[in-house]
C-alpha cells in the first residue's frame, strides 16, 4: 500500500522525525482555507503540493489548466493554487498520459536549509535483508547519481534479527559529513527511521531530500512510504491513513478478486498470478489485446465466480472472453456450471472461449457439451478463434 | 545436499490440520499416499482427524510422540510466522509452508534464524512438493503428475500445474516437482533446487518456471552456467506486461534494469538454457532439449 506524502509525514512525525509544518485539505471550503491561511500567516510563501502516488509532480502539469503539481505561492494566491489542483488530473512522467486525479493537496512551509541528502530504507530481495541507501547528493534524481557517481552512494545491509546498529547510523552521518549537534541529531533520526520501518511493516521509506536546517537539525522534506499489504492485519495505522485514491492501473477492490483494467477488447479470466500473466502474454503474442485480466485465485466461491462472470459477460469494452483455468484446488466443473447459468441469464453476444484443465476438468467438459461455448483443449487455438471473431 | 532425500516416504506433520484448508488438503495428501503421522493445532489436541491421525496441541508434543521429518504448514497468514518458528524450534528437518500472505519483514527474520539451524523451509505462498506416485506434501492436483526424470521447479503454482500436465501428456514424467513460492523472500531458492536436481541421479533434465520481478531467475542463470550439467528448459511469465511501476528510486538503485522478462530470458539463454517462448510450448521445448543431448 502506497501512502500519500501527507500521510507518510504524519506517520514519520509519530516516530520523532522532524518534518516541515503542513496542512492537508481535501475540499476547498471557506473553513479549510481559513485554517491554512491562519497556519501560514507569518510565511511570505508556501508550497502547495498535489497528493498522488507518483513522482515528478513539480515538472508535471494538470490536464485542465496546465499548472504544475507543486506550486510556490504567496498568501494571496493560495486559494487559486489549491483550486487549480483539487479534483483535477495531474500528468507526470510517472503517471502515464491518463494522469492521476488529485483528491487532496498538502500545503507546507517553504523550508530553508543548508544541505540536502538522500536517505532510504528498502528490502534487498537478492541479499534478503533491509538495506539503507544514503547519499550526500540529495534533492536530485538519485538514479542519475547512482549511474554517474556510484562512489557518492552508500548501501548498508541490515541484519533483520539485530536491526540497525549505532555504528551503521554513524557511518551514514559521516557520509553526510556532519559534525557537532547535527551529527548527533542525524544519528537519532536514522535510528528512529529504522524503528518506523520495522514498526510500520514498511517495504520502502524514502526521504529525498533529507535536509540540514539553519538550526543544525535534520528534517524530512519529502517522503515516500510503502506499507506491506500482507502486514495490514497487524499494523497500527489508522484507517484515516488508508489512501483515498488508488494508483493506476486500477485494481478494483470492491470486486472480490483482483481485476486489472487494460486497453484492449478481450477479457482474460485465469487463476493464479503466473497463469494470468502467461495467458495474457500468449494473447498479446498472437496479436490480441486484453481489456482486463482477472485472477480467480485458487479457492473461488460460487458467489465470487458469479460476480466475476456478471462483470465480464456484461462488460461493454470486452468483445471477447478468454477463460483459461488450471484447477489445483479450484473446481473446473463449478466454473462450467456457473458459466452456463450466466450465459443463459445475460445472453451475451460476445465470443467466449473456454479452456479448463486440472481438478474436475472432465466433469466440466461433459457439462459444456450441451452449452453454446466450446470446450477447447488447445489454448493457442482458443485464442485464434477469439481473435477471428472479434475482428469480424 | 540431500534435503529432499531425507526419507523415501517422509513422516509428515500437518500444522493447522483442523482448519478448513488443513482438513481438505491433509485428506487429499493422504489419498495420494503421503504418510501423515500427526496434526498440530493449538487448543485442539487430543482428537483424531481422518479416522486415525492424532492431533496435538504443539509441534513439540507431536514430535515427541510421532517423530515427523516434514511439517506441512496450512495455517492462516496471521499465525503462519509463529507456526514456522515453532517447527524450527522443534528441529524438524523440512518445513513446507503453503500459506500466502506472510509479511515480508517476518520472512527476513525467519531467513536469518534459519541460517543457524539444520532446518530447510520451502515456501511460503507455494503449492508444495510432490514426488509422483510416492508422496504429495502440498496442494497440487495429484493426477497430472507422472513418475519420470524431469525435475520441475516453479515460483507460480498454476504454472507448475500447467508445465507438469504438458510434460506428463508428452510422456515426460517428473522425478520431483517443487514450488518455491511467489513471495519476494522465500525459504528455498532456485539455486537450492537446481543443486539438488543436478546431483539427483533420478533427474535427467530440469524445467524452471519463472516470472517477472526480483532477480532470482538471474541468480539461477548464474548457477546454471557455472554448475548445472543437465539440460534446463525455462519459461518466463509476464513478457508482455508493462514493467512494474515503481514508487521511489531505492528499488532501481538495488536492482537496476534486472527483473524484466527480457533480461531474465537473455540471461538464461546466455547460460545455455532452452527457452519456451510461450506457455503452450513448455512440454515441446523440453522434448527438443532432451532429444538434443541424446
Amino acid at each position: 500500500m502506497n501512502l500519500h506524502e501527507y500521510q507518510a509525514k504524519a506517520l514519520l512525525e509519530s516516530f520523532q522525525i522532524l518534518i516541515p509544518s503542513g496542512v492537508c485539505i481535501q475540499e476547498a471550503t471557506p473553513e479549510n482555507l481559513a485554517t491554512v491561511k491562519g497556519t501560514f500567516k507569518n510565511h511570505a510563501q508556501v508550497a502547495v503540493k498535489a497528493q498522488i502516488h507518483a513522482g515528478g509532480r513539480g515538472k508535471g502539469h494538470f490536464k485542465e489548466n496546465g499548472k504544475s503539481g507543486v506550486q510556490l505561492v504567496s498568501g494571496d494566491c493560495l486559494e487559486k493554487a489549491i483550486t487549480s489542483m483539487l479534483h483535477n488530473t495531474l500528468v507526470t512522467k510517472q503517471t502515464g498520459e491518463e494522469g492521476q486525479k488529485v483528491n487532496a493537496v498538502y500545503v507546507t512551509e517553504v523550508f530553508h536549509y543548508t544541505k540536502a541528502f538522500y536517505l532510504s530504507i528498502c528490502i534487498d530481495r537478492a541479499h534478503q535483508c533491509p538495506v539503507v541507501i544514503a547519499s550526500r547528493q540529495g534533492g536530485v534524481d538519485i538514479e542519475t547519481v547512482a549511474a554517474t557517481h556510484p562512489d557518492q552512494i552508500i548501501r548498508i545491509p541490515i541484519n533483520p534479527s539485530i536491526g540497525l546498529c549505532h555504528f551503521q547510523a554513524r557511518a551514514i552521518a559521516n557520509c553526510f559529513q556532519l559534525t557537532g549537534s547535527a551529527y548527533t541529531h542525524c544519528i537519532q533520526t536514522i535510528l528512529n527511521l529504522y524503528k518506523a520501518f520495522v514498526a510500520l511493516d514498511a517495504t520502502l521509506i524514502e526521504i529525498n531530500p533529507l535536509v540540514l536546517s539553519d538550526q543544525q537539525q535534520i528534517v524530512a522534506l519529502d517522503s515516500k512510504v510503502q506499507i506491506d499489504d500482507n502486514a495490514l492485519f497487524r499494523t497500527s495505522i489508522s484507517p484515516s491513513l488508508v489512501p483515498i485514491q488508488s494508483p493506476t492501473p486500477t485494481s478494483t477492490k470492491e470486486a472480490p478478486s483482483s481485476i486489472i483494467r487494460l486497453d484492449g477488447n478481450i477479457a482474460c479470466l485465469s487463476n493464479g498470478a503466473g497463469l494470468c500473466m502467461a495467458t495474457l502474454d500468449l494473447l498479446h503474442q498472437l496479436g490480441g489485446q486484453a481489456s482486463c485480466f482477472i485472477d480467480l485465485g485458487d479457492s473461488a466461491s460460487e458467489q465470487k465466480i458469479d460476480s466475476i462472470l456478471d462483470l465480464v459477460l456484461t462488460d461493454s469494452q470486452s468483445k471477447g472472453v478468454l477463460i483459461n483455468v488450471f484447477g489445483g484446488t479450484f473446481p473446473c466443473d463449478i466454473l462450467a456450471q456457473r458459466l452456463i447459468q450466466k450465459i443463459q441469464q445475460h445472453r451475451p453476444t460476445k465470443s467466449i472461449q473456454v479452456r479448463l484443465e486440472g481438478n474436475k476438468s472432465e466433469e466440466a467438459r461433459e457439462l459444456l457439451k450441451t452449452a453454446p461455448v466450446p470446450f477447447m483443449d488447445d489454448l493457442q487455438q482458443a485464442i485464434q478463434n477469439l481473435l477471428r471473431s472479434v475482428s469480424l | 545436499m540431500s534435503f529432499l532425500t531425507i526419507d523415501p516416504q517422509p513422516r509428515v506433520l500437518v500444522q493447522g490440520i483442523t482448519g478448513h484448508a488443513g482438513l481438505l488438503h491433509s485428506k487429499l495428501c493422504l489419498e495420494y499416499g503421503t504418510n501423515i503421522v500427526a496434526g498440530a493445532t493449538p487448543g485442539k489436541g487430543g482428537q483424531y482427524v481422518h479416522t486415525n491421525i492424532p492431533v496435538f496441541n504443539s509441534v513439540a508434543e507431536a514430535c515427541r510422540e510421532t517423530a515427523p521429518t516434514v511439517s506441512l504448514i496450512l495455517v492462516p497468514a496471521p499465525f503462519a510466522t509463529d507456526a514456522i518458528y515453532e517447527a524450527i524450534d522443534a528441529k524438524i528437518p523440512l518445513i513446507v509452508c503453503i500459506t500466502e500472505g506472510i509479511p515480508v519483514q517476518d520472512m527476513l527474520r525467519i531467513k536469518s534464524v534459519l541460517k543457524g539451524t539444520q532446518t530447510r523451509l520451502i515456501g511460503p505462498n507455494c503449492p508444495g512438493i510432490l514426488a509422483p506416485h510416492r508422496y504429495k506434501i502440498g496442494i497440487m492436483p495429484g493426477a497430472i503428475f507422472k513418475p519420470g526424470s524431469v525435475g520441475l521447479v516453479s515460483r507460480s503454482g498454476t504454472l507448475m500445474f500447467e508445465a507438469a500436465w504438458q510434460l506428463s501428456t508428452l510422456g515426460y514424467g517428473q522425478s520431483m516437482a517443487i514450488g518455491i513460492g511467489g513471495d519476494p523472500i522465500n525459504g528455498t531458492s532456485y539455486q537450492d533446487v537446481l543443486r539438488y536436481f543436478n546431483e539427483d541421479p533420478a533427474t535427467e533434465g530440469i524445467v524452471l518456471i519463472g516470472e517477472i520481478g526480483g532477480i532470482s531467475e538471474e541468480q539461477a542463470a548464474d548457477y546454471i552456467r557455472q554448475s548445472v550439467r543437465k539440460p534446463v528448459v525455462a519459461f518466463i511469465a509476464g513478457q508482455t506486461l508493462p514493467s512494474n511501476q515503481r514508487m521511489g528510486h531505492a528499488g532501481a538503485i538495488i536492482e537496476g534494469n534486472k527483473g524484466t522478462a527480457a533480461h531474465k530470458i537473455e540471461t538464461l539463454k546466455a547460460a545455455g538454457v532452452y527457452i519456451a517462448p510461450t506457455i503452450t510450448d513448455i512440454g515441446e521445448t523440453y522434448a527438443q532439449a532432451i532429444q538434443n543431448i541424446k
